[in-house]
Protein backbone atom coordinates (compact mmCIF):
# COMPACT_ATOMS: atom_id res chain seq x y z
CA UNK A 1 0.00 0.00 0.00
CA UNK A 2 2.66 2.13 1.18
CA UNK A 3 4.53 1.60 -2.01
CA UNK A 4 1.40 2.78 -4.13
CA UNK A 5 2.01 5.79 -6.50
CA UNK A 6 -1.40 7.53 -5.79
CA UNK A 7 -0.53 6.81 -1.44
CA UNK A 8 2.87 8.83 -1.89
CA UNK A 9 1.53 11.13 -4.12
CA UNK A 10 -0.76 11.93 -1.48
CA UNK A 11 1.19 12.25 1.22
CA UNK A 12 3.54 14.53 -0.79
CA UNK A 13 0.43 16.90 -2.31
CA UNK A 14 -3.32 16.32 -1.53
CA UNK A 15 -4.13 18.47 -4.39
CA UNK A 16 -1.31 16.51 -6.64
CA UNK A 17 -3.41 13.55 -5.67
CA UNK A 18 -6.83 14.99 -6.11
CA UNK A 19 -5.70 16.05 -9.57
CA UNK A 20 -4.59 13.05 -10.50
CA UNK A 21 -7.51 10.87 -9.75
CA UNK A 22 -9.85 13.33 -11.38
CA UNK A 23 -7.70 12.94 -14.74
CA UNK A 24 -8.04 9.40 -14.08
CA UNK A 25 -12.21 9.59 -13.54
CA UNK A 26 -12.45 11.82 -16.23
CA UNK A 27 -9.81 9.67 -18.72
CA UNK A 28 -12.88 6.74 -17.91
CA UNK A 29 -15.54 9.05 -18.88
CA UNK A 30 -14.36 9.88 -21.85
CA UNK A 31 -12.92 5.90 -22.82
CA UNK A 32 -16.79 4.61 -21.93
CA UNK A 33 -18.43 7.08 -24.01
CA UNK A 34 -16.43 6.02 -26.84
CA UNK A 35 -14.41 9.13 -27.01
CA UNK A 36 -10.94 7.41 -27.55
CA UNK A 37 -9.91 10.28 -29.44
CA UNK A 38 -9.36 12.32 -26.63
CA UNK A 39 -6.12 13.50 -25.62
CA UNK A 40 -4.21 10.33 -26.66
CA UNK A 41 -4.87 9.53 -30.12
CA UNK A 42 -6.32 6.14 -30.46
CA UNK A 43 -7.29 6.33 -33.25
CA UNK A 44 -9.04 3.04 -32.41
CA UNK A 45 -5.96 1.20 -32.49
CA UNK A 46 -6.88 -1.05 -35.10
CA UNK A 47 -9.28 -2.53 -32.62
CA UNK A 48 -12.29 -2.05 -34.53
CA UNK A 49 -13.69 -5.24 -36.79
CA UNK A 50 -12.36 -4.34 -40.86
CA UNK A 51 -14.93 -4.58 -43.25
CA UNK A 52 -14.85 -8.19 -45.12
CA UNK A 53 -13.46 -7.65 -48.62
CA UNK A 54 -10.64 -7.59 -50.21
CA UNK A 55 -10.82 -3.44 -52.17
CA UNK A 56 -9.84 -0.22 -50.89
CA UNK A 57 -10.92 2.97 -51.54
CA UNK A 58 -8.04 5.60 -52.43
CA UNK A 59 -9.18 9.45 -52.98
CA UNK A 60 -6.78 11.50 -55.12
CA UNK A 61 -7.07 15.52 -56.62
CA UNK A 62 -6.74 15.90 -59.97
CA UNK A 63 -5.72 18.92 -61.73
CA UNK A 64 -6.25 19.62 -65.31
CA UNK A 65 -7.08 15.68 -65.37
CA UNK A 66 -3.50 15.42 -63.93
CA UNK A 67 -3.85 13.17 -60.66
CA UNK A 68 -1.50 15.03 -58.20
CA UNK A 69 0.72 11.86 -56.57
CA UNK A 70 1.71 12.45 -53.05
CA UNK A 71 3.89 8.98 -52.38
CA UNK A 72 6.74 10.48 -53.47
CA UNK A 73 6.88 12.94 -50.56
CA UNK A 74 8.39 11.97 -46.96
CA UNK A 75 5.90 11.00 -44.46
CA UNK A 76 4.28 13.42 -43.05
CA UNK A 77 3.54 15.35 -46.52
CA UNK A 78 2.71 12.37 -47.80
CA UNK A 79 -0.51 11.73 -45.44
CA UNK A 80 -1.41 14.81 -45.46
CA UNK A 81 -1.98 14.84 -48.65
CA UNK A 82 -3.70 11.60 -48.64
CA UNK A 83 -5.44 12.18 -45.20
CA UNK A 84 -6.61 15.68 -46.61
CA UNK A 85 -7.95 14.08 -49.99
CA UNK A 86 -10.58 11.23 -48.30
CA UNK A 87 -11.37 13.67 -45.46
CA UNK A 88 -13.09 16.53 -47.63
CA UNK A 89 -14.27 13.67 -50.30
CA UNK A 90 -16.09 11.92 -47.17
CA UNK A 91 -17.20 15.38 -45.96
CA UNK A 92 -18.88 16.36 -49.35
CA UNK A 93 -20.55 13.21 -49.62
CA UNK A 94 -21.79 13.78 -46.98
CA UNK A 95 -24.02 16.23 -47.44
CA UNK A 96 -21.31 18.88 -46.59
CA UNK A 97 -21.35 17.86 -42.97
CA UNK A 98 -18.49 16.38 -41.00
CA UNK A 99 -18.90 14.76 -37.45
CA UNK A 100 -19.21 18.12 -35.43
CA UNK A 101 -22.29 19.28 -37.81
CA UNK A 102 -23.69 15.93 -37.00
CA UNK A 103 -23.27 16.63 -33.27
CA UNK A 104 -24.09 19.90 -32.55
CA UNK A 105 -27.57 19.31 -34.85
CA UNK A 106 -27.78 16.31 -32.40
CA UNK A 107 -27.21 17.82 -28.86
CA UNK A 108 -27.49 21.47 -29.38
CA UNK A 109 -31.27 22.68 -29.25
CA UNK A 110 -31.11 26.61 -29.32
CA UNK A 111 -29.68 27.62 -33.02
CA UNK A 112 -28.25 30.44 -31.61
CA UNK A 113 -25.91 28.32 -29.37
CA UNK A 114 -25.65 26.12 -31.98
CA UNK A 115 -24.55 28.58 -34.58
CA UNK A 116 -22.17 30.62 -32.35
CA UNK A 117 -20.12 26.93 -31.57
CA UNK A 118 -21.05 25.72 -35.40
CA UNK A 119 -18.94 28.75 -37.10
CA UNK A 120 -15.65 28.04 -34.29
CA UNK A 121 -15.66 24.45 -35.01
CA UNK A 122 -16.86 23.26 -38.41
CA UNK A 123 -15.04 24.84 -41.63
CA UNK A 124 -16.17 27.88 -42.68
CA UNK A 125 -18.15 28.21 -46.44
CA UNK A 126 -18.27 28.08 -49.23
CA UNK A 127 -15.43 25.88 -48.90
CA UNK A 128 -14.73 24.04 -51.98
CA UNK A 129 -12.36 26.52 -53.60
CA UNK A 130 -10.66 27.66 -51.22
CA UNK A 131 -9.73 23.90 -50.25
CA UNK A 132 -9.09 23.11 -53.85
CA UNK A 133 -6.69 26.12 -54.41
CA UNK A 134 -5.02 24.96 -50.75
CA UNK A 135 -4.42 21.36 -51.52
CA UNK A 136 -2.94 22.22 -55.06
CA UNK A 137 -0.72 24.92 -53.88
CA UNK A 138 0.36 22.35 -50.56
CA UNK A 139 1.17 19.71 -53.29
CA UNK A 140 3.46 21.99 -54.93
CA UNK A 141 1.06 22.29 -58.13
CA UNK A 142 -0.14 25.75 -58.52
CA UNK A 143 -3.69 25.91 -60.04
CA UNK A 144 -3.63 29.39 -61.86
CA UNK A 145 -7.15 30.89 -62.95
CA UNK A 146 -9.09 28.35 -65.26
CA UNK A 147 -7.77 25.54 -63.81
CA UNK A 148 -9.90 22.09 -63.08
CA UNK A 149 -9.21 20.53 -60.17
CA UNK A 150 -11.66 17.61 -59.71
CA UNK A 151 -11.73 15.36 -56.41
CA UNK A 152 -12.24 11.42 -57.65
CA UNK A 153 -12.57 8.08 -55.89
CA UNK A 154 -10.69 4.75 -56.65
CA UNK A 155 -11.54 1.75 -56.23
CA UNK A 156 -8.73 -0.57 -56.03
CA UNK A 157 -9.02 -4.24 -55.75
CA UNK A 158 -6.87 -6.97 -53.94
CA UNK A 159 -8.50 -10.42 -54.36
CA UNK A 160 -5.47 -11.48 -57.16
CA UNK A 161 -2.17 -11.73 -56.84
CA UNK A 162 -1.50 -8.18 -58.07
CA UNK A 163 -3.71 -5.20 -57.01
CA UNK A 164 -6.08 -3.81 -59.78
CA UNK A 165 -7.80 -0.77 -60.40
CA UNK A 166 -11.47 -1.80 -60.62
CA UNK A 167 -13.62 1.76 -60.60
CA UNK A 168 -12.91 5.31 -60.51
CA UNK A 169 -15.76 8.57 -59.99
CA UNK A 170 -15.53 11.67 -59.64
CA UNK A 171 -17.01 13.29 -56.71
CA UNK A 172 -16.80 17.04 -57.32
CA UNK A 173 -15.14 19.09 -59.64
CA UNK A 174 -14.56 23.27 -59.82
CA UNK A 175 -12.97 25.44 -62.29
CA UNK A 176 -10.84 28.32 -60.31
CA UNK A 177 -11.67 31.20 -60.96
CA UNK A 178 -10.15 34.81 -61.17
CA UNK B 1 27.21 18.28 0.20
CA UNK B 2 27.35 16.51 -3.46
CA UNK B 3 24.04 16.60 -4.85
CA UNK B 4 22.27 13.70 -7.08
CA UNK B 5 22.22 13.54 -10.23
CA UNK B 6 19.18 15.32 -11.12
CA UNK B 7 20.57 18.41 -9.11
CA UNK B 8 23.84 19.15 -10.64
CA UNK B 9 22.72 19.46 -14.10
CA UNK B 10 23.60 16.39 -15.45
CA UNK B 11 20.91 15.90 -18.20
CA UNK B 12 23.12 13.51 -20.76
CA UNK B 13 20.10 10.78 -21.09
CA UNK B 14 17.25 13.80 -20.67
CA UNK B 15 19.05 15.74 -23.45
CA UNK B 16 19.45 12.88 -25.59
CA UNK B 17 15.76 12.22 -25.51
CA UNK B 18 14.77 15.75 -26.07
CA UNK B 19 17.54 15.75 -28.99
CA UNK B 20 15.36 12.81 -30.48
CA UNK B 21 11.95 15.44 -30.11
CA UNK B 22 13.94 17.68 -31.71
CA UNK B 23 14.91 16.01 -34.67
CA UNK B 24 11.48 14.22 -34.86
CA UNK B 25 9.91 17.71 -34.95
CA UNK B 26 12.47 19.04 -37.92
CA UNK B 27 11.67 15.99 -40.01
CA UNK B 28 7.96 16.96 -39.87
CA UNK B 29 8.83 20.91 -40.39
CA UNK B 30 11.18 20.02 -43.23
CA UNK B 31 8.58 17.48 -44.90
CA UNK B 32 6.06 19.89 -45.36
CA UNK B 33 4.37 19.97 -41.57
CA UNK B 34 4.43 23.24 -39.54
CA UNK B 35 2.03 25.89 -38.34
CA UNK B 36 2.99 27.99 -41.48
CA UNK B 37 3.18 25.74 -44.32
CA UNK B 38 -0.31 25.03 -43.74
CA UNK B 39 -1.54 28.37 -44.24
CA UNK B 40 -4.39 28.81 -45.98
CA UNK B 41 -5.82 25.44 -45.19
CA UNK B 42 -9.89 25.60 -44.93
CA UNK B 43 -11.02 22.21 -44.08
CA UNK B 44 -10.78 20.89 -40.47
CA UNK B 45 -12.79 18.26 -39.42
CA UNK B 46 -12.47 16.53 -35.60
CA UNK B 47 -14.48 14.58 -33.52
CA UNK B 48 -15.76 14.23 -30.01
CA UNK B 49 -12.58 15.97 -28.04
CA UNK B 50 -13.25 18.56 -25.37
CA UNK B 51 -9.36 19.33 -26.00
CA UNK B 52 -10.11 20.03 -29.77
CA UNK B 53 -13.52 22.07 -28.86
CA UNK B 54 -11.53 24.28 -26.42
CA UNK B 55 -8.74 25.27 -28.80
CA UNK B 56 -10.51 25.34 -31.88
CA UNK B 57 -13.34 27.16 -30.00
CA UNK B 58 -10.78 29.90 -29.18
CA UNK B 59 -9.92 30.17 -32.50
CA UNK B 60 -6.19 29.47 -31.85
CA UNK B 61 -5.55 26.98 -35.06
CA UNK B 62 -8.16 29.03 -37.05
CA UNK B 63 -5.79 32.45 -36.60
CA UNK B 64 -2.58 30.75 -36.83
CA UNK B 65 -3.56 29.07 -39.98
CA UNK B 66 -4.65 32.23 -41.66
CA UNK B 67 -1.94 34.62 -41.00
CA UNK B 68 1.45 33.08 -42.23
CA UNK B 69 3.55 35.72 -39.95
CA UNK B 70 1.72 34.55 -37.14
CA UNK B 71 2.57 30.67 -37.87
CA UNK B 72 6.26 31.49 -38.96
CA UNK B 73 6.78 33.32 -35.73
CA UNK B 74 5.22 29.92 -33.76
CA UNK B 75 7.39 27.90 -36.05
CA UNK B 76 10.47 29.52 -34.91
CA UNK B 77 9.47 30.11 -31.02
CA UNK B 78 9.00 25.89 -31.41
CA UNK B 79 12.37 25.45 -32.30
CA UNK B 80 14.53 28.04 -30.46
CA UNK B 81 12.50 26.88 -27.24
CA UNK B 82 13.35 23.91 -27.68
CA UNK B 83 17.08 24.35 -28.40
CA UNK B 84 17.09 26.20 -24.90
CA UNK B 85 15.26 23.18 -23.62
CA UNK B 86 18.35 21.53 -24.75
CA UNK B 87 20.77 23.35 -23.33
CA UNK B 88 18.83 23.66 -19.55
CA UNK B 89 16.44 20.85 -19.23
CA UNK B 90 16.32 22.26 -15.78
CA UNK B 91 14.25 25.28 -16.60
CA UNK B 92 10.34 24.58 -16.21
CA UNK B 93 9.87 28.14 -17.50
CA UNK B 94 10.69 27.35 -20.80
CA UNK B 95 8.56 24.13 -20.72
CA UNK B 96 5.60 26.69 -19.73
CA UNK B 97 5.75 28.28 -23.33
CA UNK B 98 6.73 25.32 -25.24
CA UNK B 99 4.60 22.67 -23.65
CA UNK B 100 1.07 24.36 -24.76
CA UNK B 101 2.52 25.50 -28.01
CA UNK B 102 3.32 21.95 -28.89
CA UNK B 103 0.10 21.13 -28.14
CA UNK B 104 -1.09 23.73 -29.96
CA UNK B 105 0.56 22.60 -33.08
CA UNK B 106 -0.40 19.08 -32.33
CA UNK B 107 -3.81 19.81 -32.24
CA UNK B 108 -3.78 22.26 -35.80
CA UNK B 109 -2.08 19.40 -37.45
CA UNK B 110 -4.14 16.57 -36.61
CA UNK B 111 -7.21 19.27 -36.79
CA UNK B 112 -6.46 20.38 -40.18
CA UNK B 113 -5.19 16.88 -41.27
CA UNK B 114 -8.79 15.81 -40.35
CA UNK B 115 -7.43 12.18 -38.90
CA UNK B 116 -5.52 11.21 -35.81
CA UNK B 117 -2.70 9.48 -37.33
CA UNK B 118 0.13 11.82 -36.08
CA UNK B 119 1.60 10.94 -32.59
CA UNK B 120 1.00 13.25 -29.83
CA UNK B 121 4.15 11.68 -27.85
CA UNK B 122 6.31 14.84 -29.01
CA UNK B 123 3.49 16.92 -26.56
CA UNK B 124 3.51 14.70 -23.53
CA UNK B 125 7.05 14.80 -23.40
CA UNK B 126 7.47 17.62 -21.49
CA UNK B 127 4.99 17.12 -18.83
CA UNK B 128 7.80 16.42 -16.17
CA UNK B 129 10.13 19.23 -16.94
CA UNK B 130 7.01 21.38 -16.25
CA UNK B 131 7.90 21.10 -12.19
CA UNK B 132 10.73 22.78 -11.07
CA UNK B 133 10.78 20.98 -7.73
CA UNK B 134 12.97 17.55 -7.98
CA UNK B 135 9.91 15.74 -5.82
CA UNK B 136 7.04 16.99 -7.71
CA UNK B 137 9.37 16.56 -11.26
CA UNK B 138 9.80 12.83 -9.77
CA UNK B 139 6.18 12.28 -9.21
CA UNK B 140 5.13 14.06 -12.57
CA UNK B 141 7.71 11.63 -14.23
CA UNK B 142 6.23 8.60 -12.68
CA UNK B 143 2.41 9.77 -13.41
CA UNK B 144 3.89 10.25 -17.16
CA UNK B 145 5.62 7.03 -17.34
CA UNK B 146 2.43 5.19 -16.04
CA UNK B 147 0.01 6.99 -18.49
CA UNK B 148 2.93 6.12 -21.48
CA UNK B 149 2.28 2.27 -20.05
CA UNK B 150 -1.47 2.19 -20.15
CA UNK B 151 -1.64 3.59 -22.97
CA UNK B 152 0.22 0.94 -25.14
CA UNK B 153 -1.34 -1.44 -22.46
CA UNK B 154 -4.78 -0.18 -23.31
CA UNK B 155 -4.40 -0.30 -27.26
CA UNK B 156 -4.35 -4.43 -26.34
CA UNK B 157 -7.11 -4.37 -24.55
CA UNK B 158 -9.25 -2.52 -26.76
CA UNK B 159 -7.89 -5.16 -29.66
CA UNK B 160 -8.51 -8.20 -26.82
CA UNK B 161 -12.34 -6.95 -26.03
CA UNK B 162 -13.40 -6.59 -29.52
CA UNK B 163 -12.16 -10.71 -30.11
CA UNK B 164 -9.70 -9.70 -32.52
CA UNK B 165 -6.86 -11.43 -31.81
CA UNK B 166 -8.76 -14.67 -32.66
CA UNK B 167 -9.86 -13.64 -35.97
CA UNK B 168 -6.27 -14.12 -37.87
CA UNK B 169 -7.74 -12.69 -41.22
CA UNK B 170 -8.77 -9.11 -39.47
CA UNK B 171 -5.46 -8.03 -40.03
CA UNK B 172 -4.77 -9.46 -43.69
CA UNK B 173 -8.01 -6.86 -44.10
CA UNK B 174 -6.53 -3.94 -42.55
CA UNK B 175 -3.36 -4.24 -44.99
CA UNK B 176 -5.62 -3.82 -47.96
CA UNK B 177 -6.15 -0.53 -47.46
CA UNK B 178 -2.48 0.80 -45.76
CA UNK B 179 -0.37 0.79 -49.34
CA UNK B 180 -3.28 0.98 -51.65
CA UNK B 181 -2.18 4.65 -52.96
CA UNK B 182 1.68 3.53 -53.55
CA UNK B 183 0.16 0.74 -56.23
CA UNK B 184 -2.40 3.69 -57.47
CA UNK B 185 0.62 5.38 -58.36
CA UNK B 186 3.05 2.26 -59.72
CA UNK B 187 5.33 3.47 -56.68
CA UNK B 188 6.20 0.16 -55.51
CA UNK B 189 9.36 -1.56 -54.23
CA UNK B 190 10.25 -3.80 -50.94
CA UNK B 191 7.69 -2.87 -48.82
CA UNK B 192 4.45 -3.15 -51.12
CA UNK B 193 5.55 -6.72 -51.65
CA UNK B 194 5.52 -7.22 -48.48
CA UNK B 195 2.18 -5.59 -48.02
CA UNK B 196 0.95 -8.56 -50.70
CA UNK B 197 2.81 -10.82 -49.42
CA UNK B 198 0.80 -10.20 -45.91
CA UNK B 199 -2.92 -9.19 -47.54
CA UNK B 200 -1.90 -13.21 -49.17
CA UNK B 201 -1.20 -15.26 -46.14
CA UNK B 202 -3.65 -14.65 -43.76
CA UNK B 203 -2.58 -16.57 -41.07
CA UNK B 204 1.20 -15.00 -40.93
CA UNK B 205 -0.40 -11.89 -40.89
CA UNK B 206 -2.74 -12.81 -37.76
CA UNK B 207 0.18 -13.97 -36.26
CA UNK B 208 2.01 -10.18 -36.20
CA UNK B 209 -0.91 -9.02 -34.99
CA UNK B 210 -1.05 -11.14 -32.30
CA UNK B 211 2.60 -10.85 -31.69
CA UNK B 212 1.84 -6.91 -31.47
CA UNK B 213 -0.82 -7.39 -28.71
CA UNK B 214 1.78 -9.40 -26.91
CA UNK B 215 3.82 -6.61 -27.14
CA UNK B 216 1.56 -4.04 -25.98
CA UNK B 217 0.68 -6.02 -23.08
CA UNK B 218 4.54 -6.69 -22.07
CA UNK B 219 3.62 -2.82 -21.00
CA UNK B 220 1.61 -4.21 -18.30
CA UNK B 221 4.85 -5.47 -16.41
CA UNK B 222 5.86 -1.94 -16.16
CA UNK B 223 3.13 -1.12 -13.69
CA UNK B 224 4.87 -3.69 -11.33
CA UNK B 225 8.48 -3.05 -11.33
CA UNK B 226 10.71 -0.48 -13.21
CA UNK B 227 13.60 -3.36 -13.80
CA UNK B 228 12.29 -3.92 -17.21
CA UNK B 229 11.86 -0.42 -18.19
CA UNK B 230 14.35 -0.08 -20.92
CA UNK B 231 13.34 -3.78 -22.86
CA UNK B 232 9.75 -2.25 -22.58
CA UNK B 233 11.01 0.44 -24.34
CA UNK B 234 13.40 -1.41 -27.25
CA UNK B 235 10.18 -3.94 -27.52
CA UNK B 236 8.14 -0.96 -27.99
CA UNK B 237 10.44 0.82 -30.61
CA UNK B 238 10.55 -2.57 -32.61
CA UNK B 239 6.85 -2.58 -32.49
CA UNK B 240 6.73 1.04 -33.61
CA UNK B 241 9.19 -0.11 -36.43
CA UNK B 242 7.71 -3.01 -37.77
CA UNK B 243 4.26 -0.80 -38.23
CA UNK B 244 6.07 1.41 -40.22
CA UNK B 245 7.40 -0.91 -42.58
CA UNK B 246 4.38 -3.22 -42.76
CA UNK B 247 1.82 -0.61 -42.24
CA UNK B 248 3.30 2.70 -43.67
CA UNK B 249 2.57 4.78 -39.81
CA UNK B 250 5.56 6.52 -38.64
CA UNK B 251 6.13 6.55 -35.04
CA UNK B 252 7.72 9.93 -35.28
CA UNK B 253 6.25 12.08 -32.35
CA UNK B 254 6.80 8.95 -30.18
CA UNK B 255 10.27 8.04 -30.39
CA UNK B 256 10.98 10.50 -27.85
CA UNK B 257 8.66 10.04 -25.04
CA UNK B 258 9.61 6.29 -25.32
CA UNK B 259 13.01 7.64 -24.43
CA UNK B 260 12.00 8.54 -21.31
CA UNK B 261 12.25 5.33 -20.05
CA UNK B 262 15.62 5.54 -20.22
CA UNK B 263 15.55 8.44 -18.52
CA UNK B 264 14.47 7.49 -14.96
CA UNK B 265 17.89 7.48 -13.05
CA UNK B 266 18.33 10.93 -13.72
CA UNK B 267 14.83 11.92 -12.57
CA UNK B 268 14.34 10.41 -9.52
CA UNK B 269 16.28 11.43 -6.85
CA UNK B 270 16.36 9.97 -3.45
CA UNK B 271 14.16 12.75 -1.67
CA UNK B 272 12.06 11.25 0.83
CA UNK B 273 8.45 12.52 0.88
CA UNK B 274 7.44 14.39 3.71
CA UNK B 275 9.73 12.43 5.34
CA UNK B 276 8.62 8.87 4.40
CA UNK B 277 10.95 6.60 2.68
CA UNK B 278 9.59 6.26 -0.97
CA UNK B 279 10.73 3.30 -3.30
CA UNK B 280 12.32 5.79 -5.11
CA UNK B 281 15.29 4.80 -2.55
CA UNK B 282 16.35 1.91 -4.88
CA UNK B 283 17.64 3.85 -7.38
CA UNK B 284 20.73 4.42 -8.98
CA UNK B 285 20.92 8.19 -8.03
CA UNK B 286 20.31 7.22 -4.18
CA UNK B 287 23.14 4.56 -4.38
CA UNK B 288 25.28 7.53 -6.38
CA UNK B 289 24.97 9.87 -3.50
CA UNK B 290 25.49 6.99 -0.58
CA UNK B 291 28.49 6.46 -2.34
CA UNK B 292 29.47 10.20 -2.35
CA UNK B 293 28.69 10.56 1.04
CA UNK B 294 30.68 7.65 1.85
CA UNK B 295 33.78 9.24 0.40
CA UNK B 296 32.75 12.63 1.94
CA UNK B 297 33.01 10.63 5.49
CA UNK B 298 36.24 8.79 4.66
CA UNK B 299 37.91 12.41 3.07
CA UNK B 300 36.71 14.01 6.70
CA UNK B 301 37.96 11.11 8.85
CA UNK B 302 41.44 11.65 7.11
CA UNK B 303 41.76 15.10 7.51
CA UNK B 304 40.93 14.45 11.30
CA UNK B 305 43.58 11.86 11.42
CA UNK B 306 45.89 13.74 9.77
CA UNK B 307 45.07 17.29 12.09
CA UNK B 308 45.65 14.23 15.06
CA UNK B 309 48.82 13.38 13.73
CA UNK B 310 49.71 16.59 13.28
CA UNK B 311 49.00 18.17 16.63
CA UNK B 312 51.26 14.85 18.17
Amino acid sequence: MKRLFLYQLGRHSRLAAAATILFILCYAVLYSKKMDMALFPYNRMFATVPENNRSSKIYAVKLNNNRIGYTKYFYWKKDFLEQAATKFALYWKNDHKNFMDLYLAQKIKDPSNRNFLAQRLTPEQPILKKWAQWYCSYADHPSPAGSVVSLIEYTMNFDQPQPYLLDSTEITSIIIGK
Amino acid sequence: MNLPVAHTGNYKRIRFAAAIVFTELLLMMFSGVSFSQLNGAAFFSFEADPLYWIIFGLKIPQTIIQHLWIGVIADILVLLLLILFLRNPGSNKIVWILMPLLLILYVTITGYLAHRNFQAGYVWFFFPFLFAKTVNRNFAYEATRYFLLFFYVSAAVLKLSNNLSFSPAHFSDFLVNQFSPYFLESNTGWRTDLNLFLIQHKSFSGFLYVSSIVIELLALIGFFTKKYDRWIAFLLYAFHFTNWIIMDIAPIGQLGFLALLFCREQLISPEKVKGQTSNFSKTASYKYVKKVLLIQLLKNLCRLVRNKLKKL
